[in-house]
């Protein structure tokens, strides 16, 4: 009979091997994930932030929306179908091209989302706000975020979602808008 | 009347009248300036917003003391023919405020939000009940609604006394 008194070790040194390798590839394919989709929807750097463009949200009255996100959000998302803690959403409004007026940002903490607003400064300084919780709490199926069909089309790499709301200014749109808006 | 021939409510019923007028004046105001301005200077939206949350108290406080007064101390104020409308309307008046007050703080309170009032009381949240606090806000908006009707059925019915009963009311509020 062969002695096998020393496979032990050689096979635990073996599956440490292969899970390093695993952990190796998986980290290399998420990193590519990442960069396709910073290739596929263009990095936006005005912000300091990695972030992309993920969905423009046109307004009857000309005015219209981009929504931008961290790729690497995306690459959770795209994982497990929900936006993590940590994720930071923002929404710069133009009522031209070209002439972006403030900028909504939002994070999320421990489960909750906050929300901050720039014009001039990049101040992106987050704090529990009435005026914006009340109004996102229309969302409250989607996390809280209006656009997050739009989120996960991007996460499936479908690309930019652009779509037109049926109301102007700050009123949200409908629902099946964010919903059949999505990239596809 | 009084012996004196001033039939006029007290001073503290008249000041809790005009504070309440006041109040919910500029309640409507807050919201509709926070609804206006949002867009564009988001910073100070939300403080409309703080400021229509502590207005609000103190609606609910005024109304609260002017029921327990009322509750202790009643008071003929009508014709006698529409004693009980009256008695109806007022209690309208005191439960859409209070029900106003009340399902706007329910509606931040089940989204998680803590109001601080005064920098001083912080009222309790709810957790996070995203289909209840949405029920509170329908209510908040019905109930401030009907309240608006009210107030123009309520000032309707001053013009009502004094040209078609010959009773002038609104001088004892005054």
């Amino acid at each position: 009979m062969p002695d096998r008194s020393n496979d032990k070790p050689r096979r635990v040194g073996l599956r440490t091997l292969i899970a390093f390798l695993g952990a190796a590839v998986g980290s290399v394919s998420s990193t590519n994930a990442v960069s396709d989709t910073r290739a596929a929807l263009g990095i936006v750097p005005e912000y300091g932030l990695d972030l992309v463009a993920y969905a423009t949200v046109r307004r009857i009255d000309g005015s219209y929306r981009r929504m931008l996100i961290d790729p690497k959000v995306l690459a959770r998302v795209a994982e497990t179908g929900t936006v993590p803690d940590g994720t930071r959403i923002l929404m710069e409004t133009y009522y031209s091209p070209g002439q972006r007026s403030t900028v909504f940002h939002s994070m999320k903490r421990a489960g909750r989302w906050l929300y901050g607003s720039f014009n001039q400064s990049t101040d992106l300084a987050v704090r529990s706000q009435a005026s914006c919780l009340t109004c996102h709490a229309r969302a409250a199926e989607t996390d809280f975020v209006f656009t997050l069909p739009s989120v996960k089309a991007a996460a499936e790499g479908l690309g930019t979602s652009d779509f037109q709301c049926d109301r102007g200014g700050r009123s949200p749109c409908g629902a099946e808008i964010y919903a059949e808006g999505a990239a596809r | 009347m009084s012996e004196s021939g001033d039939d006029r409510y007290p001073i503290s019923i008249r000041l809790a009248h005009w504070a309440t007028v006041l109040l919910v004046v500029l309640q409507a105001a807050l919201a509709l300036a926070n609804a206006l301005v949002y867009e564009f200077a988001p910073v100070t939206a939300e403080r409309l917003v703080q400021a229509h949350i502590h207005v609000g108290f103190a609606i609910v406080l005024i109304t609260l003391l002017r029921a327990g007064r009322r509750i202790r101390h009643r008071r003929q104020g009508a014709a006698e023919r529409f004693r009980y409308i009256a008695h109806i309307v007022h209690g309208a008046f005191y439960g859409l405020l209070l029900t106003a007050g009340l399902s706007g703080y329910l509606k931040l309170a089940w989204l998680g939000f803590e109001i601080e009032l005064f920098g001083v009381i912080t009222l309790p949240t709810l957790g996070l009940y995203p289909p209840a606090a949405s029920m509170a806000t329908t209510l908040h908006f019905a109930a401030t609604m009907a309240l608006f009707a009210l107030v123009v059925c309520h000032a309707a019915v001053a013009v009502f006394h004094k040209r078609w009963l010959g009773m002038p009311v609104l001088h004892r509020m005054l």
